[in-house]
């Protein structure tokens, strides 16, 4: 049975996440915040641009690590809970689908439309979107930028292929790592990210 | 009174909407390692800056939710509109007290931002709620109309440090 994200995504939007008695919103093991997009942008472009250039690579690098591990751990508390199992568990047989089934859960979080381009199981992920959420900040903000500016993402399709293709949980963790290679913020149609096996 | 939270889904899009303005999910991990991020580059103050996007961020979504909902007029309404709104965002807990334009006493009894750093790497030596004074500063300048900046709030204990609840102080520069 192929995986039916159109599905995947009206089940799971209709989930009201919303602070409990005490203002936290527990998530399948994490805890969530609602942030709004403006603040995520605008804190880390901000910071970025008050770095020197050397450092401004470096801490795109921290940002999109942190987005891995946090794509890494709370997409596997999902997948570990009986919630999944129920939603998910009958649209999924290979280790291909599991993928899939993440993309769909990705653009559960408003993040943008994320699409796969292309699937090598266990070795390559392209995926693309042509409405990031960091792309369309950064523009809001700046003129054309002359690098990639989608760290969330970036972080997120590689933290994806470290879930499924991964040594076992938790040691899985930076088994990929992913580059932005297009960015609607440097001028390109659409952005892309490019998934491969960690060289480090 | 309830702060009324309105979320949308753009199927289009896949883009979340909150009160009209564009939201995405953070967990503890993205939350914490952002802000470990913003103090690990010792000559840029980059809890400065995230501190100060909070009150940006959240003062013009304050602001438009005031303006959008008429019924909201008086102090102990505001304010407890900003405080459950804060809560239904899974910030955690605020209360305000002794508030007026020059100033007011905050305490956060929960702190998704103090429990979640202190869970992952232990005690701190200094505050980290800067969302929170963020927050604070963009509540009070858009109730009272300042401009941004007019508040400095700072951070007396913190949950983060092995504090009971964070306390703040507000003041108007």
């Amino acid at each position: 049975m192929a995986v039916d994200e159109e599905f995947i995504i009206e089940q799971l939007t209709k989930a009201d996440l919303i602070g409990d008695e005490r203002g936290l919103i527990s998530f399948f093991g994490t805890y969530l915040t609602q942030i709004y997009a403006d603040f995520s942008n605008k804190m880390f472009f901000r910071f970025q641009k008050a770095l020197t250039p050397h450092l401004q690579k470096a801490a795109g690098v921290l940002l999109a690590n942190a987005v891995q591990e946090c794509g890494y751990f709370t997409f596997r508390g999902f997948i570990d809970s009986p919630d999944w199992e129920a939603l998910m568990g009958p649209m999924i047989d290979t280790d291909e689908d599991m993928l899939y089934a993440l993309v769909a859960l990705c653009n559960v979080f408003g993040v943008g439309k994320l699409k796969v381009k292309e699937l090598i199981p266990g070795e390559r992920f392209v995926c693309v979107t042509y409405n990031s959420i960091e792309a369309d900040g950064y523009l809001k903000e700046y003129d054309k930028s002359d690098k990639s500016q989608c760290y969330t993402l970036t972080g997120l399709s590689a933290g994806l292929m470290d879930l499924v293709y991964g040594r076992e949980f938790p040691h899985g963790l930076n088994t990929f790592e992913a580059i932005e290679t297009k960015c609607r913020a440097k001028g390109d149609e659409y952005c892309e990210f490019v998934v491969k096996r960690a060289t480090f | 009174m309830k702060y009324v939270f309105e979320r949308e889904f753009d199927k289009e899009k896949n883009i979340v909407r909150i009160n009209g303005k564009a939201a995405i999910g953070h967990c503890q991990y993205y939350n914490t390692l952002i802000l470990k991020t913003m103090e690990s580059f010792g000559y840029v103050d980059g809890l400065k800056i995230y501190e100060e996007v909070a009150e940006e961020a959240n003062r013009e979504a304050f602001s438009d939710y005031l303006k959008n909902h008429p019924e909201v007029v008086s102090l102990d309404d505001k304010l407890s509109v900003a405080s459950d709104m804060y809560r239904t965002f899974g910030f955690g807990l605020i209360e305000f007290s002794d508030v007026d334009e020059k100033g007011a006493k905050v305490v956060a009894p929960v702190s998704h931002f103090a429990l979640t750093w202190k869970k992952r790497w232990g005690k701190r030596s200094a505050p980290i709620c800067y969302f929170t004074k963020g927050y604070i500063a963009a509540v009070l300048s858009a109730i009272f109309d300042k401009p941004f900046g007019s508040y400095e709030v700072k951070e007396l204990d913190c949950i983060s440090m092995g504090d009971r609840i964070c306390r703040f102080e507000v003041r108007r520069i």
